[in-house]
């Protein structure tokens, strides 16, 4: 790593901390009741592009999201969200209307190994899923496969990721970061034009929760495939880079406001397996941005 | 919104838009096109093709070389004396409505439009194939996979009026309309005076990027309908099969480049303008496959251009290729995409999967002109053999050696019928009238 890159790291962290208010109060303990939490009716909607085309999507769920601390150690984090789903992919004209459903849920249990420290360093195990099923009303799911392509916004996605965690987390007077080093197996079902993947992948997480109701997010990956065999005598591999930040203020009276975007890009390296000569292609980024109103269904927590 | 405006927003989203795939071709631009064999002659004798039978029954796999699937000796193919193959695909006209007379104006052993076929309109009554008045149609008739499916009505070939009705503003009859050679002289001299195929058929029924996706990737991989969407960059295409073999490739316009099927843009790899074309056409520098595509909409013959100009356009292309040091080395293939919802009276039949076990597209589409223009082309030849455009991909596959893409490239003829490759043939050329004027008003 460059001098350089170090030096920008390390202000990012120090900008971080300051953030948190670290800095300003070093030595100070954590607090035992930590949580943030965000629950209740959601409506969400976005724009975004995609290797199937533009979308204009809008969702109708409830959702529940946030961060605990547990026992003065454990810290659970987690997001929760089931919603009706429709929207339009812009693929062609006309554009298509998609009505379906939309389910994630993941969650992240994690120690902070120095529980009575205001920073601790910290280990987690994160498990996710998410399934979505888009179709067009009058015409089955099978039907997809006559049309152009919609893999990843219409039929049916599904991925999956188990991750290890470690880092450090700061805790106090209602404030919290973590800060992790992680890696995972992200898995991606298959599609109707893509086979299943397998990513093994590394990224960078930090979460500030300035506040119980300021909540700011982002993350980075990368991660790469294996080599898998492809007619006519090549092998192809995937490499994955990707990051989201998420920003989210909850209100006095429970409810909430977020804003979430999102930039992906696959890459592929293909090798003749006749002559080794290399083919290195970048697909079309995925990218999408979201606004998200939430409405409590329970009475805030005082 | 209609074509016309949806395309425009599309070239204007294209032009600013980030999101552009990378397809990995920026080797090609400084590559070098082989030399040319001079053990690649004449005398090569390309065997009774025996294999027929198993490419129907889909008995090739993807990666299945053309000597296998042909039974043609790899050293046969080897010296075939093509090195050099010029892919001028035009826009959206059928067999019938091109050279429909072309039976009567010079090839008769072109199929003729029977003198039955019609179509109903609206209301029922037949509309029967008629003179075109005008060489730059102003109606677009809908030719994406609804439309073309609408048109071929199940194989009865009876739908494209009511098709064109439902998505011009007119009655729809303008698409039994046809030209002959006092339109188009030129175009008519070249199916008569070449080898013309009177069966090569739109790799599937739908419009343009699915069809020259069959070119490119032996498949259409998940394009059907002409719009926002690409088939994944990573996607074995015969551009790579030509640069992993030492392969040279073009593709050459001053507009959009290969129809926009690809989102690729001039300065992207690999693409040059229509001058380098003639360039390289006058300095015997052709790289080995070139793809030449005319300016769209002016001169691609896609309506509303004018056939005439799109005449000289290729007149173009010929007069440089006939005076190129590579005239010798080179095989022309002028075609068309798709048939653009003009109509056609022959029944697509079927092909094989496009990609093992997975795709539902073995429905041809309906039949487009397809003429074979080189000095080994056979002269005032009709071939009746089922052709796609994964036959031209074929070709090409069989003259560099290069595996089959997908079953349907695998299990395709290689336009070989097309071709008398004897020693002693007179390989001159007749002069060549000009191309029509005076009819687009």
């Amino acid at each position: 790593m460059s001098r350089a890159r170090l030096t920008s790291g390390l202000l990012l962290l120090q900008l971080g901390l300051v953030s948190t208010g670290a800095l300003a109060e070093p030595g100070a303990h954590a607090e035992p009741g930590f949580d943030s939490v965000a629950r209740g009716a959601v409506f969400d909607t976005g724009i975004g592009s995609s290797m199937a085309g533009d979308t204009l999507m809008a969702q109708l769920g409830g959702e529940s999201a946030g961060i605990r601390l547990l026992r003065g150690t454990w810290l659970l984090q987690w997001d929760v969200l089931v919603a009706a789903k429709a929207g339009y992919l812009a693929n062609e004209n006309p554009y298509l209307f998609l009505l379906g459903g939309h389910a994630l849920a993941w969650a992240e249990g994690g120690a902070r190994f120095m529980s009575t420290r205001t920073w601790s360093p910290y280990g987690g195990l994160r498990l996710g899923n998410e399934a979505q099923i888009m179709g067009h009303p009058g015409a089955a799911l099978s039907d997809f496969d006559r049309s152009n392509a919609v893999d990843g916004v219409g039929g049916v996605s599904e991925r999956a990721l188990f991750r290890v965690d470690a880092g450090v987390s700061f805790l106090e007077r209602g404030r919290s970061m973590l800060l992790v080093l992680f890696g995972q197996e992200a898995l991606r079902a298959p599609t109707l034009h893509v086979p299943g993947q397998a990513f093994t992948e590394v990224g960078l997480g930090a979460r500030f929760d300035f506040s119980r109701s300021v909540m700011a997010s982002v993350e980075g990956v990368w991660g790469v495939t294996s080599n898998r065999p492809m007619a006519p005598a090549r092998t192809d591999q995937t490499t994955h880079v990707g990051m989201t930040a998420t920003l989210r203020k909850i209100f006095k009276n429970g409810m909430w406001i977020a804003g979430s975007v999102s930039w992906d890009r696959d890459s592929d390296r293909a090798v003749d397996e006749e002559t080794g000569t290399v083919f290195d292609t970048t697909n079309a980024p995925t990218f999408a941005f979201a606004l998200l109103y939430g409405l409590p269904l329970w009475r805030a927590r005082p | 919104m209609n074509r016309r405006s949806f395309l425009v927003l599309l070239a204007f989203a294209a032009s600013c838009d980030p999101q552009k795939a990378d397809w990995g071709f920026d080797p090609i631009d400084g590559m070098k096109t082989p030399p040319d064999d001079p053990a690649r002659t004449c005398g090569a004798s390309v065997p009774a093709d025996a294999s027929s039978p198993r490419r129907a029954a889909c008995a090739f796999a993807s990666g299945t070389h053309a000597s296998e699937s042909l039974g043609i000796d790899r050293s046969v193919l080897a010296s075939l004396p093509i090195e050099h193959v010029i892919v001028a695909m035009k826009e959206n006209r059928s067999f019938d409505h091109l050279l429909g007379k072309l039976h009567d104006r010079g090839q008769p052993g072109v199929e003729a439009v029977p003198s039955t076929y019609s179509n109903p309109d609206a209301r029922g009554n037949a509309v029967f194939p008629a003179h075109a008045t005008t060489t730059c149609l102003q109606l677009d008739p809908g030719h994406q996979s609804e439309g073309i499916l609408r048109g071929m009505n199940g194989g009865k070939m009876d739908g494209f009026v009511q098709n064109a009705a439902a998505t011009t503003a007119s009655d729809g009859a303008f698409v039994m309309s046809y030209y002959d050679a006092t339109d188009l002289p030129f175009d008519y001299w070249l199916a008569s005076t070449f080898a013309v195929s009177d069966r090569h058929f739109a790799p599937m029924p739908s419009g343009t990027y699915a069809n020259r996706d069959f070119l490119l990737f032996g498949t259409n991989d998940g394009v059907v309908d002409t719009g926002i969407v690409y088939p994944p960059p990573n996607t074995p295409s015969i551009l790579q099969l030509l640069m992993a073999r030492g392969r040279t490739w073009r593709a050459y316009s001053d507009g959009a480049i290969l129809s926009g099927t690809l989102d690729w843009s001039a300065g992207d790899p690999g693409v040059r303008g229509m001058q380098s074309f003639y360039d390289d056409l006058d300095h015997g520098t052709l790289p080995s496959v070139a793809f030449v595509d005319a300016v769209d909409y002016v001169e691609d013959d896609h309506p509303e251009a004018d056939l005439q100009r799109g005449e000289t356009w290729l007149k173009s292309v010929y007069d440089h290729a006939l005076k190129s040091p590579q005239w010798q080395r080179l095989a022309i293939v002028w075609t068309y995409d798709e048939a653009g919802g003009f109509a056609d009276h022959v029944a697509p039949p079927t092909a094989c999967r496009p990609l093992p076990s997975k795709s539902p597209f073995t429905q041809l589409g309906p039949r487009i002109p397809f003429v074979v223009i080189s000095p080994w082309a056979k002269r005032n030849y009709v071939s009746h053999v089922v052709h796609d455009h994964t036959a031209i991909t074929r070709f090409i596959e069989a003259l560099f050696d290069l595996p089959a893409l997908t079953e349907r490239d695998a299990n395709s003829d290689a336009l070989l019928d097309l071709f008398d490759f004897s020693c002693g043939r007179d390989l001159s050329v007749p002069p060549a009238p000009s191309p029509g004027t005076g009819r687009c008003p």
